[in-house]
């Protein structure tokens, strides 16, 4: 049951504490964006929980993949706009705005299995001291990951790792949208290849390359279209954008 | 006259609206029909059966139901599946097309006892499912 629990905390938890992380890198105003996105994630995670199953019953079947694709959809945009989003934009609501969204999105989508599985198995007395033990193993090792990022990335002083790990981890997400389409039957893929004997989706390593830029070890043709548009698409746009805001620049600068 | 070529106009596009629905619906019953559907019971955090047979490269509809009074998160790394299905009533999932082998699924809340594998198996040695 500890070890169940652990598991399940890193599995759900880690997400939500490596985008905190990769947002504080980014995004000034941290008191801000990170109390106003937690308290809005936690009102969403605590609705959904409650409403679940009548969700999941919806559109034969199929409500439950399509609550998550939709917030996957949300979060990858915010996320993908956060990468393009200029340095000029720095001293703007918009940054720390975005922010809170994507965090309440990140809580909302992986804590609502969390919550049911805390409803599940809290009972009056007995099991109760393990659950809280193992849940505060795996808080304590997903902060941990957290800090460490932070601490490593601060003193560089240079977001633009923290951008590319921001939008590997934004491609890794959303392309798990099409894992959901094929469960629900929308379409098939095959699987592309296996790297189940390197590196396992199961083991811990697994768990954090999946956080880190959406490791899978079976992929299929779809998912890995998906992480290839997901990532390329905001690379192309800020560098659409960048020349844009160069070009209008040096032509500001001719005319003065 | 206003009124009247709006309201026509609005009546063509529901009809428009409802053919295109009703379109779409026998095309998706057209495409389901022939898919094969496999119920996989859960109980006292158990799969029966254990483990189901079927066919290689075939799409397959695996039915789960949940006579637990808790829910259930039925997890495979091996087919990129997650799906919980609460206390008391049932879910499905699509699978497929697979390669022959055995992909295995469990239930995460519960992932020592609650183990099962879909077995993909070329050939016609499948027997009936259901």
């Amino acid at each position: 049951m500890l070890t169940n629990t652990v598991v399940f905390f890193l599995r759900d938890a880690l997400p939500i504490f490596w985008s905190i992380a990769l947002l504080s890198l980014l995004v000034a105003d941290k008191r801000k964006w990170m109390i106003s996105g937690g308290i809005a994630g936690s009102i969403l995670c605590v609705i959904l929980s409650l409403s679940i199953p009548k969700v999941s019953a919806m559109l034969d079947g199929s409500g439950y993949e399509l609550l998550h694709i939709a917030l996957m959809l949300v979060n990858y945009v915010i996320f993908s706009w956060l990468y393009c989003a200029h340095e000029n934009f720095d001293n703007g609501n918009d940054l720390w705005i975005a922010a809170a969204l994507a965090l309440a999105c990140m809580i909302a989508l992986n804590a609502t299995n969390g919550m049911m599985f805390f409803a599940s198995f809290w009972q009056p007395a007995g099991a109760n001291q393990v659950l809280l033990l193992g849940a505060l193993l795996g808080l304590g090792i997903c902060a941990s990951v957290a800090m460490l990022l932070v601490l490593l990335l601060d003193p560089i002083e240079q977001k633009a790792f923290a951008r590319i790990l921001l939008l590997l981890f934004a491609a890794g997400q959303v392309s798990q949208v099409a894992n959901l389409l094929q469960q629900i039957d929308w379409f098939s893929s095959e699987q592309l290849w296996s790297t189940r004997q390197w590196v396992s989706d199961e083991n811990e390593l697994g768990q954090f390359l999946a956080t880190l830029f959406g490791y899978n070890s079976s992929p299929t043709i779809a998912l890995t279209l998906f992480f290839i548009i997901a990532l390329v698409t905001p690379l192309l746009v800020r560098r659409t954008c960048s020349a844009r805001l160069q070009n209008n620049l040096e032509q500001n600068h001719e005319t003065d | 006259m206003f009124t009247v070529t709006k309201n026509s106009v609005q009546s063509s596009l529901s009809k428009t609206s409802y053919v295109a629905i009703a379109i779409f619906c026998a095309t998706l019953s057209f495409i389901t029909h022939g898919i094969q559907n496999i119920n996989v019971t859960i109980k006292e955090n158990l799969f029966y059966p254990a483990e189901v047979i079927i066919p290689a490269y075939r799409k397959v509809k695996i039915t789960f139901i949940n006579q637990d009074d808790t829910p259930e998160e039925i997890d495979s790394f091996d087919l990129n599946r997650e799906k919980v299905v609460f206390a008391n009533s049932s879910a499905h999932i699509f699978i497929g097309p697979l390669k022959p082998g055995k992909y295995r699924f469990f239930g995460e809340y519960h992932p020592n006892s609650a183990v099962g594998f879909v077995h993909v198996v070329d050939g016609s040695e499948i027997p009936d499912a259901d």
